[in-house]
């Protein structure tokens, strides 16, 4: 039956895993029945369980690894959960056909239950009452199987003795089960910390040509031509007209005037085969028109019901964050103003494919690409625009390149300042995805090599009318008479964070004739433009050349889960400073306490050490609950016995068991374990005539109830059944035994000190003394 | 305290009528006074007398074995006889032989010991092998051949053979084969100190009291409790028991002969044998384990090891079903 069972499950994972397999099912099916077949035929004639666990591991192993090996040979792939599922139901299979030892029963079912929920996953919900069949009927199999898996530990296990750091761990597992489960998955930090680590085929941002889903991971995404309803920012999503203003446009003429859209932007003209496509699909529903049938399905009304996904956000954006995103840059500052400086452009774009796709590139792209001393690895982000009244794209510091699907034109693009990009239009139009790619400075690597140009132009001087020996003072106290330097540097910042408060309802009047000042000197206190403004006006008095940037912070607190990108809204708006160093290049520099720079991504190492550091945080946050939990947890622990104890007797009296044999069979293993619990179990090999003499011996008082027991089972295991008859008062019997010799009372009846001097003679079996 | 036979047999009067459980706790009792001290080698012997079974003892000189086997012959009412076994015992000397009678001109029939309810065949290691077998045939088959006409034995014939395991020079060993014919292989032993000193004492003018054992059993009533052993409930449980233990015994490397079928039913005799002597109808693994070494030991073979650390190795591994 077990076999059958699981065999079950397993069919049914074939059949929803790929139909490539369907074909080996069977042959899988044969194989191992012949194989059951002949085990158990061994089975009968040795009585020793062979070791059966190197096999299954080797098993799960080669199943592992034949998808590599039909990858390399070009074959076919599979996605990795499936293969891990894969591997799961062989070594199912294998348990399986071992079904007749039963040690690997237990083991093959729970595991064919843990397959179907994973399959349920998966399957069409035309195959779910099977599948809550199978279900229903391993439960029950599981629980009906309860009784003999007691009566099999009884007489295959000594008593194990619970030890203090079995405690110990089993508080610790509870409190990891809690952590998992609770609250650690809705903790956004430790979300994000962990996301991308267990492993999948999709939505980890590698290339996967076998997955199953995830966006951009693979060919299974395909945009939708038929019945198109809705609409998001994927580059694959289907052209649809409407009135609302797209950077893509397709030119129809074929029926009427197209629809004028109220802001009409310039538009990449696609190729005329997206919207022939669409026009046949459409002709040809109309000529299927000139019947009618009264059969309809029900996607008119889910059409109907059909709703925008409606979002507050300015843009989304996929990579990693904390990301600072410039909008613009100010230049000037006349102790209260700051002026951003028309800069003629001084890079130029450049038209380039990489896979396929164009790719944007600044000029100066090129050198950054090269130049290994200052700069980290390079960085790809997607932003998908959602509401952004701009044309100006937000770009983060040292960009490289822009992709956006099928702009191939270098007019559509243009240069505002050094750096920052426009889309030719009034606005970039919603549901755009833009790809940017850039290569942040690294401040670990470029420490000692940065060269810190003075300032050279008259546009980054300081104000006239801002008391520059006051403040000059100030960045020199700060910096202790520093070296000028990244030390220097880093002194002013960090003085800043650690003793400025961020405050944004702090907001000097507007008779206050040096708001600056006010900031320094006075509040201490202030929005994130005043540290920001401070930290170039600082830095610019010891000789540094900065700017303020305003622009966009992607703060990885707002992290979604669910959809992997991180929102940008209209409170995102944020001002930071950059410090000029030597080959054109600027440096983000962030003020702001609370706010991060992007630093290079860690290595796995401290990728390890940050997660721990967010985890232990978080416990240390909710030390009272895990105290609480580690506590109930060891105590449960630590009376299992006894709630086990006592969970198995109200079972046994409320158990509407008609069959009173059947009863004091179970009556008799409940008094087993509870001796086993107390030192007192039987063994295997005694009769239970026997244990109970050895009972009484170490018993402190008369114990004839225990032999009147003894007499009663041992009439009840081996008297002739159809002369026997069972009457109510054996089960009395059993109750006031059951209530005589409780968890409490044995301590008491048996006490420890004759338990210790439990002889090894009475471990023999019942052999008669006479000699030979 | 053990009581005297007078005492035993003054304490429940000889009547036909007593049930079979009265008679055997009174045979129990009269053995017990007979051989002082050793009520378990009493109740084995009972046991083996019960499944039908032949009993072989292997013990020194003088411990009681003919004390045993004539007190036994006397409760049951039965004709003892006893065989010394020499290496000159020839097998007419056992079955009887025809003798020609000048008189009539005709062969008569001399029937030899084995026509006796009880016989005990002293030092049966000593005989020769052709001997020895003639008698084991006879115990096995319970009726002798003699110059091609068959003569069968006593019902309740019942063999107690003796082993002199000190004397080692011209004896012939009973082969394995020989030895399974025999229900079950046990020792008296020297009697604990008491016993003796209070054997000693009861021979003296002073304490000797009649050594008189009436009739315990009536004409067949032995023969009938044996058939109601052989009828007792076994439990299914039990004989799975049984079968594992004897498999163990076949696979375990340092046997060479291990327990056959023959073995396995007459254990299984012996065990409702124990279960009628304690006057259960049923049949434990208690049973089983109890009577496993006597049983079992006689008709192992092993190599440098006693019977009994591998019973209680083998008995240590199996599960017993309760």
């Amino acid at each position: 039956m077990l076999s059958s069972l699981a065999f079950a499950t397993v069919e049914m994972q074939n059949t929803t895993f790929a139909l490539v397999y369907q074909s080996g099912v069977g042959m899988l099916w044969l194989a191992t029945a012949a194989v059951a077949f002949a085990l158990r035929r061994l089975a009968r004639n040795t009585i020793v369980q062979p070791i059966f666990s190197p096999i299954i591991v080797c098993i799960m192993f080669v199943s592992c690894l034949q998808d590599p090996i039909a990858r390399w040979i070009g074959l076919t792939g599979r996605p990795f959960e499936m293969l891990i599922g894969f591997s799961l139901q062989n070594s199912l299979l294998a348990l399986a056909a071992a079904g007749c030892w039963r040690s690997s029963q237990g083991l093959a079912v729970s595991g064919a239950l843990f397959l179907q929920v994973f399959a349920l996953t998966l399957l069409p919900s035309s195959v779910w009452p099977i599948t809550a069949c199978f279900v229903a009927v391993g439960l029950i199999w599981i629980m009906s199987n309860h009784w003999e898996q007691i009566d099999f530990r009884i007489q295959n296990r000594e008593q194990s003795q619970g030890t203090s750091a079995r405690l110990v761990v089993a508080g610790l597992i509870g409190i990891l089960i809690t952590m998992g489960s609770v609250e650690l998955i809705t903790d956004r930090s430790i979300a994000r910390q962990i996301s991308g680590w267990l492993p999948s085929s999709g939505g980890t941002g590698e290339y996967d040509p076998f997955s199953r889903d995830g966006v951009g991971d693979g060919d299974a995404l395909v945009a939708g031509s038929e019945n198109i309803q809705s609409f998001a920012p994927i580059e694959e999503a289907p052209f649809k007209a409407s009135d609302e203003p797209s950077l893509y446009d397709v030119y129809n003429d074929v029926y009427d005037e197209p629809v004028v859209t109220k802001n009409k932007n310039r538009a990449i003209a696609l190729p005329p085969q997206v919207m022939e496509e669409i026009c046949c699909r459409m002709a040809k529903s109309e000529l299927a028109g000139k019947q009618f049938s009264t059969l309809r399905g029900s996607s008119n009304a889910r059409r109907s019901t059909m709703k925008d996904l409606k979002s507050e956000a300015l843009f989304y954006v996929a990579g990693r964050t904390p990301l600072h995103l410039r909008h613009e840059l100010y230049d000037v500052f006349d102790g209260v103003t700051w002026y951003p400086v028309d800069e003629l452009p001084v890079e130029r774009l450049s038209l380039e494919e990489v896979d396929g796709r164009p790719w944007i590139s600044l000029v100066s792209s090129n050198q950054i690409r090269n130049e290994d001393r200052l700069y980290g690895p390079k960085e790809t982000h997607a932003l998908k625009i959602a509401h952004l009244d701009t044309n100006r794209i937000p770009t983060p510091n040292k960009l490289l390149g822009i992709h956006i699907d099928q702009l191939d034109d270098l007019t559509m693009l243009r240069e505002a300042s050094s750096g920052m990009l426009e889309l030719d239009g009034e606005r970039i139009p919603s549901m755009l995805p833009i790809h940017l790619s850039s290569r942040p400075i690294d401040p670990e690597k470029s420490q000692q090599e940065i060269k810190f140009f003075p300032s050279r132009t008259k546009t980054d001087s300081l104000p006239d009318d801002v008391n520059f020996h006051r403040i000059n003072e100030l960045a020199k106290s700060w910096t202790l008479e520093k070296q000028r330097g990244f030390a220097q540097m880093s002194d002013v910042i960090t003085h800043l964070r650690e003793n400025f408060r961020l405050d944004p309802s702090v907001c000097c009047g507007v008779e206050n004739t040096s708001p600056l000042e006010d900031f320094l000197f006075q509040s201490k206190a202030g929005p994130d433009y005043q540290f920001a403004s401070a930290a170039a006006v600082l830095l610019r008095s010891l000789g540094y050349r900065t700017r303020l940037v305003s622009g966009y912070y992607v703060s990885p607190d707002k992290f979604e889960r669910k959809s992997g990108h991180t929102p940008v809204h209209k409170e995102d708006l944020h001002f930071w400073a950059e410090v000029y160093i030597e080959a054109d290049s600027w440096m983000t520099i962030e003020p702001t306490p609370g706010y991060e720079v992007l630093l290079p991504p860690p290595t796995f190492f401290q990728q390890i050490r940050e997660l721990a550091g967010l985890v232990f945080q978080w416990a240390y946050r909710h030390i009272s609950f895990l105290i609480v939990i580690a506590l109930s947890v060891t105590g449960l622990m630590l009376t299992k016995a006894h709630w086990l104890d006592a969970m198995r007797t109200s079972f046994w009296r409320l158990w509407p068991c008609c069959d009173s044999r059947e009863k004091i069979i179970r009556a008799q293993h409940i008094l087993q374990i509870r001796f086993q619990n107390h030192g007192l179990g039987r063994r295997g090999h005694e009769p239970i005539s026997l244990w109970m003499k050895r009972l009484q011996s170490v018993s402190n008082q008369e114990c004839v109830d225990l032999e009147t027991f003894a007499v009663l089972l041992t009439t009840l295991h081996y008297c002739d059944q159809n002369s026997q008859s069972n009457q109510n008062s054996d089960v009395a019997i059993c109750e006031e035994i059951l209530r005589h010799y409780s968890m409490r009372s044995i301590p008491r009846l048996f006490p420890k000190s004759i338990r210790s001097t439990d002889s090894s003679e009475t471990n023999l079996p019942a052999i008669s003394r006479v000699t030979i | 305290m053990l009581r005297t036979i007078k005492e035993a047999t003054e304490a429940l009067p000889h009547s036909p009528n007593k049930s079979d459980h009265e008679c055997l706790v009174l045979l129990r009792s009269t053995l017990n006074s007979i051989l002082q001290g050793k009520p378990e080698v009493i109740d084995l012997v009972l046991i083996c007398l019960l499944a039908r079974g032949h009993l072989l003892i292997e013990d020194k000189p003088g411990l009681g074995k003919t004390t045993l086997a004539k007190g036994l012959a006397d409760a049951l009412g039965g004709a003892f006889a006893r065989l010394q076994c020499t290496p000159d015992l020839l097998p007419s000397d056992i079955t009887g032989f025809n003798l020609f009678n000048q008189k009539n001109h005709e062969f008569e029939f001399r029937s030899g010991p084995v026509f006796s309810e009880i016989l005990l065949a002293d030092e049966i290691n000593r005989a020769t092998p052709r001997t020895q077998s003639a008698l084991l045939e006879a115990m096995a088959e319970r009726q002798v051949t003699v110059d091609g006409e068959r003569y069968g034995l006593e019902e309740e014939f019942f063999v107690i053979a003796t082993q002199n395991p000190s004397e080692q020079l011209g004896t012939y060993p009973l082969p394995e084969a020989q030895l399974d014919r025999f229900a079950m292989k046990l020792s008296i032993g020297y009697p604990m100190l008491d016993d003796e000193v209070r054997m000693l004492a009861s021979v003296l003018p002073a304490n000797r009291k009649r050594q008189e054992v009436s009739v315990l059993f009536a004409k067949g009533q032995l023969a009938r409790i044996q058939r109601q052993v052989a009828d007792l409930y076994v439990a299914e449980k039990v004989q799975n028991y049984l079968v594992q233990i004897a498999q163990r015994t076949r696979q375990h490397p340092r046997v060479t002969l291990g327990i056959s079928p023959r073995g396995l039913l007459i254990w299984q005799r012996c065990l409702q044998a124990r279960a009628y002597l304690m006057r259960r109808d049923f049949v434990t693994c208690e049973d089983a384990q109890y009577l496993a070494l006597p049983v079992l030991g006689v008709r192992l073979g092993l190599d440098d090891m006693t019977p009994k650390v591998l019973l209680e190795e083998i008995l240590q591994q199996v599960a017993v079903p309760e």
